[in-house]
Parts: structure tokens; sequence; C-alpha cells
């Protein structure tokens, strides 16, 4: 390729620049202008002579290059310059300046021109050189100005903290999410050492941890005001010479909710354990309340009677307890409902005294005519117990614990709590009470004044009152106990139906028709026949689902109700239930269980279309909801 | 007077090149301006070089009365500006003798000194009065006189 051919192919690829001549000597505009005429496919150019007509010209039309004399009839020196600089702060500006004026333009250069030509010694081939070295100069600061711009605009902005440090982990550069982390100005922490935030005593280890390249550590920091947070760092040394990259980001909250999801998890696993103990256990009460009401049916005198009426309201308490136990060890998404409050703390009674212990003496009171709340009634027992686990360490030695609930209307509107209806749980112990500083960090997460503990259980309580619209006010004094207030908005008046105390008057269920009874537990099986038979039923009896349905595939006679249990070896419930349903869809069905109902739902047993009865149930009640669903059949 | 006395201290070594001025001689320097140089500025157009020329010999009657009115009136910044810009295009020109009394003048007006101001001013009339007609000729026919 030859040289014009080469020089064609770079004038085609050269940008057409708008120039804007500002000289108010016509012998050196003419000059100029005569000068870039070789040029005017590449170089367009316009010409002024005064500043004022500069200015108004470089507001209405974008240029690529000033050629600028500083000294004009309506301005001179550095002045000229200044004036010219803000309105073209995109355009490049070549000044030209006389022999004695060099100083002068070296200064405008250093001050955002981006070249200066002497008059007098230049000639066309340096004159268009110049004009477009000012040019690329001018874009490749405007790109480098935008890039710094951008960095700077990342550095400031990013969520992260990040610190550029140097030896010694002194922070000389930070951004404003580093110093709210450390919880400090930006200007205090610039200067400081990172290690002023640390335990002292792993100042060591940090100093080996810079030894190494880059790596990732987490650390608790400590602010100044005493609060701690957990804090992921990820470090590269010497990015530049004695210049260490730190990017920190605050993880306590998601350390938090993780710890609350490994609670959760903790609680789920013991809820599991419960449900299997609770069923065993309730397998037990069965047994042991068919047999008690049998020795009721059969009894010979009143003390007998009186004997076997005893065992069954023993049973009915232990029946309550494990309801609680396993209500204690749910952990599953619930969804808010309309409470009475007073309802729920009376049902956790059992399991609140058992919390609290022994030595402390409890006193529960519900208001009549409680007002019903919105919420999710295993959060609300949760709350009841996580206040009363927190009143039992606060009495070592014994004490009250007084939990109230009634309504409440406040009449004044205050931060605290706005004016409205709500009803009121009230939490008051008489243990040793806490100061004011405790008190206005005991729901801080993680925050706790006990050797044990993980520190959460105020701070559930307190998620879970927000959860739920509602407030919490604690008042304590050192030596005088401590009062947790917890007011929840009232969702709806009611009345309460007060609740009758259950008559225990044996009702004779007579019946006739053909039971298939399917237990795994002998025990109960044989006690549930013997009372079925007494009313005057036909049992077919099973230990399995397999055996049942080899029963009743021999059978040849009507089956007018299955009651079978859920969870037993070979072949459970649900599959003994299609089968039935497919070979005599006539039969009703009743399944029994010692787990709770959730479990039932896992085991894929459809409640809306099935009875279920929890072990362990009377006799009565069983004989009542057998005769009902098949006096319904026969209707 | 001796030239140095012309010629600011700082701009002594820009001067080094040319001639300096002697105001003590009667005989005026026979080279006016630089015409080798100044044909290569113009990039050999003789059509710019034409219009330089025509533009010169409209503004520099104008420009020397007003260096004269400024010293009359002792205006020093009128001095300095009328100077400056006359200087320049003596400079275009390559004007080695003239350039630096208008220079001169420049710096008196910047200095706000009058003392020998109007014998320079005399000088530079006598230079132009020279130079302007060596332009013509150079100008004068298809090809330059150089």
């Amino acid at each position: 390729m030859n040289e014009m051919t080469s020089l064609v192919m770079e004038q085609q690829q050269i940008k057409l620049l708008d120039l804007l001549l500002i000289e108010d000597n016509p012998v050196d505009a003419r000059l100029v202008s005569g000068l870039l005429k070789g040029h005017s496919d590449s170089l367009r150019c316009r010409h002024v002579p005064r500043l004022d007509q500069a200015i108004q010209l470089i507001k209405a039309v974008q240029f690529d290059v000033i050629l600028l004399d500083l000294n004009l009839e309506d301005s001179s020196g550095y002045e000229t310059f200044s004036s010219i600089l803000p309105v073209a702060s995109k355009t490049a500006i070549l000044v030209l300046s006389s022999s004695d004026d060099e100083e002068l333009a070296v200064r405008t250069v250093r001050e955002g021109a981006q070249d200066y030509l002497v008059k007098g010694s230049f000639d066309a081939r340096l004159l268009v050189r110049s004009i477009r070295y000012a040019y690329e100069r001018k874009q490749s600061q405007e790109a480098l100005r935008q890039s710094e711009a951008t960095v700077r605009a990342i550095f400031e902005n990013t969520l992260d903290g990040i610190i550029i440090s140097g030896d010694g982990l002194i922070c000389l550069e930070v951004n404003s999410a580093a110093a709210g982390i450390m919880g400090v100005s930006r200007e205090e922490l610039i200067g400081s050492t990172l290690l002023r935030f640390v335990d002292p005593e792993t100042e060591a280890e940090w100093h080996n941890l810079f030894q190494t390249r880059s790596g990732r550590t987490k650390f608790w920091i400590r602010r100044d005001d005493g609060a701690k947070r957990l804090v992921d760092c990820a470090f590269n040394t010497n990015i530049l010479p004695e210049r260490h990259l730190i990017v920190l980001r605050d993880i306590t909250e998601q350390q938090n909710l993780e710890e609350q999801l490994r609670q959760s998890q903790k609680m789920e696993a013991v809820g599991r354990l419960a449900g299997g103990v609770a069923h065993d256990f309730n397998n037990i009460l069965g047994i042991i309340s068919g047999y008690a009401e049998l020795l009721q049916l059969n009894a010979v005198d009143s003390s007998q009677k009186t004997r076997a009426d005893k065992i069954l309201a023993a049973i009915e308490k232990a029946a309550l307890l494990t309801k609680q136990l396993l209500a204690f060890g749910r952990r599953q998404v619930m969804s808010p409902k309309l409470l009475d409050l007073g309802v729920v703390v009376t049902e956790v009674n059992s399991m609140v005294h058992c919390l609290a212990g022994a030595e402390i003496q409890v006193m529960i009171h519900a208001q009549e005519n409680l007002g019903l709340v919105k919420a999710d009634q295993g959060q609300l027992e949760q709350v009841v117990f996580n206040l009363t686990a927190n009143a039992r360490d606060a009495m070592p030695d014994g004490g009250v614990l007084a939990i109230k609930v009634e309504n409440h209307r406040c009449m004044t509107h205050s931060s605290d709590l706005p004016a409205g209806d709500y009803v009121l749980l009230s939490v008051r112990d008489t243990g040793t009470g806490m100061d004011s500083d405790i008190q206005s960090r005991i729901f801080e997460p993680f925050f706790t004044t006990k050797k044990t503990g993980t520190g959460l259980g105020l701070s559930t309580v307190y998620g879970i009152v927000k959860q739920s619209g509602g407030y919490i006010h604690v008042s304590s004094e050192p030596g005088n106990g401590s009062t947790f207030n917890i007011f929840l908005p009232l969702a709806m008046n009611t009345r309460l139906k007060t609740s009758q105390p259950v008559e225990r008057r044996h009702i004779d269920f007579e019946g006739h028709e053909t039971i298939l009874l399917v237990d795994d537990e002998d025990d109960l099986r044989h006690a549930t026949a013997e009372y079925l038979e007494s009313c005057g039923y036909k049992v077919l009896k099973a230990r399995n689902g397999k055996e049942a349905i080899e029963i009743s595939d021999g059978f040849s006679g009507e089956i007018e109700l299955l009651i079978s249990d859920i969870v037993m070896p070979k072949v459970n419930g649900r599959g003994l239930v299609d089968h039935i349903r497919k070979t005599r869809p006539q039969t009703n069905v009743v399944l029994i269980s010692g787990y709770a109902d959730d479990a039932v739902i896992r085991h894929g047993i459809y409640l809306e279309t099935t009875c279920f009865l929890q072990k362990p149930f009377t006799f009565q009640v069983l004989g009542a909801k057998i005769r009902t669903l098949l006096d319904k059949r026969v209707n | 007077m001796k030239p140095e006395d012309y010629v600011p201290a700082g701009q002594q070594s820009f001067y080094s090149g040319m001639r300096l001025y002697d105001a003590s001689s009667d005989g005026l320097k026979t080279e006016t301006f630089d015409s080798a140089a100044l044909w290569e500025r113009v990039n050999r157009d003789m059509e710019l070089l034409r219009d330089l020329v025509d533009l010169f010999a409209e503004q520099s009657p104008a420009l020397l009365d007003s260096i004269e009115a400024a010293i009359e009136q002792g205006s020093f910044a009128d001095l300095q500006k009328s100077s400056h810009k006359l200087k320049g295009s003596l400079l275009q020109f390559s004007a080695s003798q003239a350039a630096p009394i208008a220079a001169m003048l420049e710096e008196m007006g910047k200095n706000k000194r009058l003392e020998g101001a109007k014998q320079a001013l005399v000088r530079l009339r006598a230079e132009i009065a020279r130079l302007l007609p060596a332009l013509h000729e150079m100008v004068d026919g298809d090809n330059p006189v150089i």
C-alpha cells in the first residue's frame, strides 16, 4: 500500500471537527483560516472576534475545538480563558499565545486547555496536528473522567463497605457503607485502624490473616456505642504498593435468620420426637381410658363408678398435657385467625406450669368477654412460653409469675401506643428486675445477660408482636421484678361462650350394624371391641390393614362401618381406606390415631371426607360418633 | 539610550537571534522581514499572502494612530493593547525590525512607563513605512520575491 492510499484511508477515518476561532486580529484570523483551507473536508472553522460573541455561540453550538487568542477586544489574559472554560467544559481548547505569553499559556494548559501554540511559530502542518491532538486529548480526558466518576459512584453507592487500607489496617479511603457498618462517620474512620473495632485478643490473628494474599473471614465488631455486629470480611492485600482492599458486609441479620432457622429446625425435630412420643402415649392412654370406661359401665356400686370416674378424669388431664406438648413442639407455618387470647393462655396453662417449675407460683387470669385478636395461635403460645422462661430465669430462688389477659382501651395517642382498643397480655414476675441500660437492649438479637442461652427469646417475642400488629412495653426496676405488656389490636368484639363443664353421663349408643375394627394395638383393639359388642354391634377385628382387607374381601355380608388406626404396619390406614372405598363404597369410615391431625395429613388422609378421632377418646365419644354416622347413612 | 533599555531583560534571549534596534545608529537595517520564513508560514499560498498584506496595510495606520493617542493621553492600557496587536501582526510577517519596537511599546504600557515612547513610535512608523512596500513587492506578480 503506497503512502497516498494510506493517507486517503486515514483521511476517510478522520472525524469532521467543528472549530471556533476566537481572534480579534484580522491578520491572525486570516492566517489561521488560510492555513486550514486545505483541510476543509475534515476541519470546519467559524470565527468570532469578541469574547461575548464567542460565549453566545458556544452555548448554542457544540464545537469540537476552540482556538482561543487570550487578548481580545473585550477581554484579556487569563480572564479570557476562565470565562470560556465553564461554558465549553466538553470542548477541547487550543490557546493561541503570543511569544511573551508562554507562561500564561502553560497555566491555561495546567488548568484545562489541551495545548497552546505560539503565534508566528506554527505552519499549517503543525496547526492541523495540534488541533487534532487537542481533540483526541480532550476525548481521552473525558473518557477517563467518566470512568473515574463511574468507579467513584460504585465506590460510594455500593451497599457493601469498602476500605482501602495501608499497613497496620489503617483506613485510608472508605465509603459510606463502611462507616455505617462501623457505626462512625467517614471522617472518624479515615486514619483509624480497623483493629480498633475488634476484640483486642484477636489482633495477632488479624495480623497473621493479612500476611496471606487474599481471603475471607467473619468477625464480631464492637461499635463505640457498645453494639455488636457480625461482619463478613473479604480482603485482597497489596492491590497497589502498600494498599489493601477490604470489603465488609454486615451479616448480623442474616446470622439471626440462620439461627432462627436452626432453632426452628431443632424445634421441628423436637416436635417430631414429641409427636412420636405423644402417639405412643396416646395409644397407652387410649387403652387405660377404654378399660376405665368398661369398668365404669360395669360398675356394681357407686364407689367402683367413682374410682372409674377418677381414672377417666386423670386421663383427660394427661391427654391435654400431651396436646400442649405437641403444640409446643410444632413449628409449621400457620396463618393468622381470630383468636380468644384468654382461651389460648388457658390452654397452655399446664405447659406454663411445667416451664416455670415447682418453685414458682403461677397465676393465670383471663377476663370474661375478651375481644378477639387476629394472630397465629402457635406464635402467641410461643410468646407466652418465651416470657415464662424469661421470668423463670429471673427468679432462680422462686417467686410469682402472674399472667393476665384483659381488654384495654387506650384513650390518648402516643408514639408508644396509638389510641384504640386492644387485648392486653400482661406477664409479671417478682424476679431480679432490669436497669434501664439492659431494658433498652433486651429485644436485640443475641443480647443476653445469662451465661447460657441464645439471646433470641425476647427478640422472637418482639418479632411476633410486631408481626401481629401489636406493641410491647416493658417496665422494670432492679430488685422489683419486670412486667411485659403486649397490646394486640382488637379485631372483633365478641361475647365468649362460657364453656359448660362436661357432664359425665353415660349414654347407651346401641346398634346392630357390622363394624370392621382395625388397630395394631392389641389391648386397645380388644377394649374397643368389647365396648362395641356390649352396645350390640357385630365387630370384625383385624390387627393391620392387610388382615382387614382379607377379612373384608372374605365377608359376604354388609360392613356398615370401618374404624381404623392410620399408622399401621404392612398396609396402613390410607391403603385400607382406598381398598374399602373401591370394594365397599357404602361403608362409612372413622379413622383414629395417636398423632395430631397434621401428621394425619402427612399420611395422605383427607380429613374433609373422613371422620377422625384423636386418641385417647372416650367410648362415649366413639359411640356418639358411630351412631351419628350410621343414622345419617340410614336417613 | 542603549538597546537594552528598551528590551525587557526577560526577553533578551528571545531577540538574541534578531538584529536589535540600535537607537544610536543613524542607519536602518536593510532587512525589514524574513521573506522565506513568511512564505513557508503561509504554506506558499500567494492568495493568502496577498490577503494578509492587504489586511495589514489597512490595519497598521489605525493601530499606529491608536498608539499615538494612547501616548498623548497617558493611557497605558490602550498603549499595551494596540502595541500588542500590532506586534502580533508584525511577528506573522517575521518583521524583525518593527516587531521588537512594538514589543517595547507594549512593555511600556504594561509597566506604565512612557519615557522614550514617542521616539519609539517614530521609529516604528518608519519601519512599517519600509515594510509595507517590501511586502507589496513580494506579492506583486505570480511568483513571490523572496
